[in-house]
């Protein structure tokens, strides 16, 4: 089982200053990668402060000087606001600055807050079939004189420039979630990236069992595939209870931002009040504390030995949560030092 | 005879469909084993107001299975075809078609204007699901089969009237399924535990979940479940179970009129 850190400058309350919480983010990054993770995942985010992330390309080229080991992943981009043409040569280009070590998490989008924003009209369908169009071609771009005549894009000839780093470009992995997603990802080489997002066991098996169904599927090599999911690594069972409570917070909001019903001011999400929480039975702390990867070392080592045996190649402990950095820090470092050797 | 068999036209996504009236559209997705026809009987309610269109699934009626074999397969077929009308739609589904319209109004955000989800499965027991799985295999297996069982679960053991014309008119499609189909929904419905709870948590048009009071496998508690989880409402028809659309069309229809003129924008 390898591991990765996903990760991401966040901001629940307006109260820090922005540098700093840049600052908390490459402190981050710099445990994962003298703790010996795998990666760091980064993402793409537009006109939200709950995850500031505007150009996972942009914030990689600077994590990889702050790094020596850790490769690079996009966690994920949104591949509909990019034009193919836009993501092959960024891609390529960002590859070729960190030395070869950047990996592509590619998606359609979370959140419809942004479509709205960023192309008016395009929901998750169409998000999901325009993927579909650009991700087979950006390979194609990087081997080069790729013409192409689509629903979505067309083209003349045209070669990236840069070409990428690595000798085949950058990894490609595709978030996924029902049984297309799973099947366009294995089928056309990709690996595969799931989240229970706020969800447990089942759902984690739920999506392993997709997985698998379509490497069954697929005559070619099988691919590998991440799972994502919510981590503390607590030093009690008190200090569990805490992270609970402090994760159950944070699915509120992102349960917020996800339904986009509530006002948004100065990329701030309506505060949501005690009793509203109170009221969201489903990401309760009790749910929460039972579904997530949340416990003392002992627990967590044996939930993501579970994983391991269910097939999982990689796990990426996500870490936005709203947390102190302090606690965020004191989490890591548990994991890296009393979780990550019993997987060696 | 309510139940006759419609002509068809084709749409987007390779499914076939019929229509009846005029205005916005009103899009009606069937259960597994069924077909277009099983709206008959609530067509005529809906026609003045709407532009009613029933739809086959796939390997159902007359809409070809393809390589539809999963649940996003499906609803891909069925985006395709609410994409290529003209305006955004309203949509009501039975059974596995309420959960196919839960999903479509996750991804197909604005072009849904309200939902109606009648007799939705959501967070099956374990013997619910282990009955429900042991069918589908014995469906893949075996074929249809008599369907004397199925049709008692639908409609009780003495139907009278109405609800016997209905009852024979399900045991004709269950008789004579597109096997394949037939096989390959009954599998999806089989291994999906209703709704997924992220992409309920998309859904934001208004939506309304209805069942029957002595419908045991979508039960009301199940609806009452699903409208919390996406900020809806549920209803419950009292002496009445599992195929609403055949046995409770006026009921049904008010419902469904109701529910698709609580949006300020209905024409």
């Amino acid at each position: 089982m390898e591991f990765s850190l996903f990760a991401h400058m966040e901001r629940l309350t307006p109260d820090e200053p922005q540098d700093r919480l840049y600052q908390d983010f490459i402190g981050l990054c710099k445990m994962a990668d003298e703790g010996g993770m795998r990666a760091l995942w980064t993402g793409e985010h537009h006109g939200m402060e709950f995850t500031i992330a505007p150009n996972p390309f942009t914030t990689l080229a600077d994590v990889a000087h702050h790094t020596k080991n850790l490769r690079l992943g996009t966690g994920t981009v949104v591949v509909p606001f990019w034009h193919p043409i836009k993501l092959a040569g960024e891609a390529a280009m960002t590859d070729l600055m960190t030395g070869g070590r950047l990996e592509i998490g590619a998606a359609r989008g979370a959140y419809s807050y942004e479509y709205e924003r960023m192309m008016p009209g395009m929901d998750a369908w169409d998000a999901g079939q325009r993927m579909r169009e650009t991700l087979p071609l950006v390979r194609q771009l990087w081997q080069g004189d790729c013409a192409h005549k689509g629903d979505y894009y067309s083209f003349p000839a045209t070669t990236s420039a840069p070409k990428p780093a690595q000798p085949d470009g950058p990894p490609i992995w595709v978030a996924a979630r029902d049984p297309n997603s799973h099947e366009f990802a294995v089928h056309n080489g990709f690996h595969v990236q799931v989240t229970p997002l706020w969800q447990g066991m089942s759902e984690i098996t739920a999506l392993m069992d997709r997985f698998n169904a379509a490497c069954d599927s697929h005559t070619g090599k099988r691919p590998k595939i991440m799972l994502l999911h919510h981590s503390y690594v607590a030093a009690d069972d008190a200090d569990a209870e805490r992270a609970a409570n402090e994760l159950s917070r944070y699915y509120n909001y992102f349960g917020a931002w996800f339904q986009n019903k509530r006002p948004v001011q100065q990329g701030l999400i309506e505060e949501i009040g005690a009793a509203d929480m109170a009221a969201n039975k489903m990401m309760s702390p009790e749910n929460l504390a039972r579904d997530l990867t949340i416990g003392t070392a002992r627990d967590v080592i044996d939930r993501v030995k579970r994983y391991e045996d269910m097939g999982y190649d990689e796990f990426s402990f996500w870490i936005d949560s709203g947390m102190t950095t302090e606690r965020k820090r004191a989490s890591l470092s548990r994991f890296i030092d009393d979780v990550m050797p019993a997987f060696a | 005879m309510i139940w006759k068999t419609r002509r068809r036209s084709e749409g987007a996504g390779k499914l076939c469909f019929f229509e009846e009236g005029q205005g916005t559209p009103l899009v009606l997705i069937h259960g597994v084993g069924l077909q277009a026809e099983a709206w008959s009987a609530v067509l005529p309610h809906l026609s003045s107001r709407f532009r009613v269109m029933a739809v086959d699934m796939p390997g159902h009626g007359q809409s070809p299975l393809q390589e539809s074999r999963t649940l996003g397969a499906f609803t891909d077929r069925f985006a395709a075809f609410i994409c290529a009308l003209d305006q955004p739609v309203f949509l009501a589904g039975h059974s596995m078609g309420a959960l196919l319209a839960v999903e479509l109004a996750a991804i197909l955000r604005d072009r849904i204007r309200a939902i109606v989800a009648l007799n939705t499965v959501f967070g099956r027991t374990q013997t619910a699901t282990d009955a429900v799985q042991a069918r589908a295999h014995a469906l893949i297996r075996e074929g249809a089969g008599d369907p004397g069982a199925t049709l008692q679960r639908w409609f009780g053991a003495n139907p009278d009237d109405h609800v016997k014309e209905a009852s024979d008119a399900c045991r004709e499609w269950l008789t004579h399924p597109n096997s394949k189909g037939y096989a390959a929904a009954y599998r999806i419905f089989a291994h999906q535990d209703g709704p997924d709870a992220v992409q309920l948590a998309r859904v934001s048009c208004p939506a309304l979940f209805m069942t029957g009071a002595e419908d045991p496998n979508s039960t009301p508690q199940m609806s009452q479940a699903l409208a919390t989880a996406c900020g809806g409402t549920s209803q419950v028809l009292q002496q009445a179970a599992h195929m609403l659309p055949m046995t409770h069309p006026k009921d049904l229809s008010a419902a469904l009129i109701s529910q698709f003129s609580l949006d300020p924008t209905a024409s």
